[in-house]
């Protein structure tokens, strides 16, 4: 039987003052066993097994990733609005400078440009109250 | 409806506006609807599936201030994105477009944001106009392709697919090529009458 056999750093004492070392045994036929075997300092030892929950996957360390100190930040965060403002305002000359020139003035390009102008300053509008009260 | 940028003659009157069925929109209505709603499906999904990861995050990020705000603010801002490109989509998809006058067909065809070509083909030139609705959503919902052939071997055809309601674009053209054909030849007629008449006094 194959194992992995690991040495706890630390060693504790017991009640009786004598220390113990603990050897953890992973047997593999068993993966969620796990096999403690406690030596006491006149090594006679004895042995506790107990379920272990092997997790199906890592958990990421997401502050590794992302620093998030940076939305702590609220001058950065005013600066991500003002460049998304000015690109969304150029792509919004663009969409009405299509409308005006090729939409023909119809119908459906006047309940367009009503429809986005409206929709667009209120969602500004709620951006600005949110980061406000940020 | 201001026609001026059509550049029509001054007896020219556009008939009839062509555009692809709604079908062709909706698709991207769709996934832009879901795109808005994706941060919350992924928040259930890691709420449901591995709680442990989402607990890890919120452990992680405990801002100080108002996070809900914060939350909000990153939302609208991903919703504003959602919101001008479906204006983007829409714009592409309205403006491309045939305008049938009581003359000839104008293809405007807007394939980028900045990608526009408009070509005219004139009645007299219109050797066929096939329809082809395949399938059973095209049927029930009447959309399917619409070309027009051209005589000569270098003009070059028009087709639109998911046209809507095509038999009746397809009858307007042919309505309109059979008056321009008949106008032809009344005026061919008339010409004939006309030379012979103007051969007959100089007798």
């Amino acid at each position: 039987m194959e194992h992995r056999l690991k040495l706890e750093k630390e060693s504790s004492p017991t009640h009786s003052g004598r220390f113990q070392f603990f050897f953890k045994f992973y047997p593999r036929p068993w993966p969620n066993l796990k096999v403690l075997l406690v030596y006491n300092i006149d090594f006679s030892y004895y042995i506790l097994m107990e379920p272990i929950t092997i997790p199906k996957y890592i958990v990421p360390d997401f502050a590794k990733w992302i620093d998030f100190s940076y939305f702590d930040n609220v001058p950065i965060l005013m600066i991500v609005f003002i460049v998304f403002s000015i690109i969304y305002f150029i792509v919004s000359c663009v969409l009405f400078y299509h409308w005006s020139r090729y939409g023909m003035k119809s119908s459906g390009v006047i309940i367009a440009e009503i429809l986005y102008i409206s929709v667009s300053l209120a969602l500004f509008l709620f951006a600005s109250l949110a980061l406000s009260s940020y | 409806m201001n026609y001026s940028s059509l550049h029509l003659d001054f007896d020219e009157n556009v008939i009839l506006e062509v555009r692809k069925h709604w079908i062709v929109f909706f698709g991207n209505a769709i996934a832009l609807l879901l795109g808005a709603v994706l941060p919350f499906i992924i928040l259930a999904a890691l709420k449901i599936f591995v709680p442990e990861i989402l607990n890890n995050f919120l452990n992680m990020i405990s801002l100080p201030g108002n996070t809900f705000a914060l939350f909000t603010f990153i939302y609208i801002l991903w919703i504003l994105f959602l919101w001008i490109i479906f204006f983007v989509e829409w714009t592409k998809y309205y403006l491309d477009v045939w305008y049938v006058t009581e003359k000839r067909i104008i293809d405007v065809e807007q394939k980028r944001i900045f990608d526009r070509e408009i070509t005219n083909l004139r009645f007299d030139k219109i050797q066929d106009v096939t329809v082809d609705v395949h399938g059973f959503i095209p049927t029930m919902l009447n959309f399917g392709n619409i070309k027009v052939q051209t005589a000569g071997e270098d003009n070059t055809d028009f087709f639109m697919t998911m046209v809507r309601n095509p038999d009746e674009v397809r009858r307007i053209i042919f309505s309109q090529h059979n008056k321009i054909g008949d106008t032809s030849t009344r005026f061919a007629e008339q010409a004939a009458k006309a030379k012979a008449e103007t051969e007959e006094s100089q007798k």
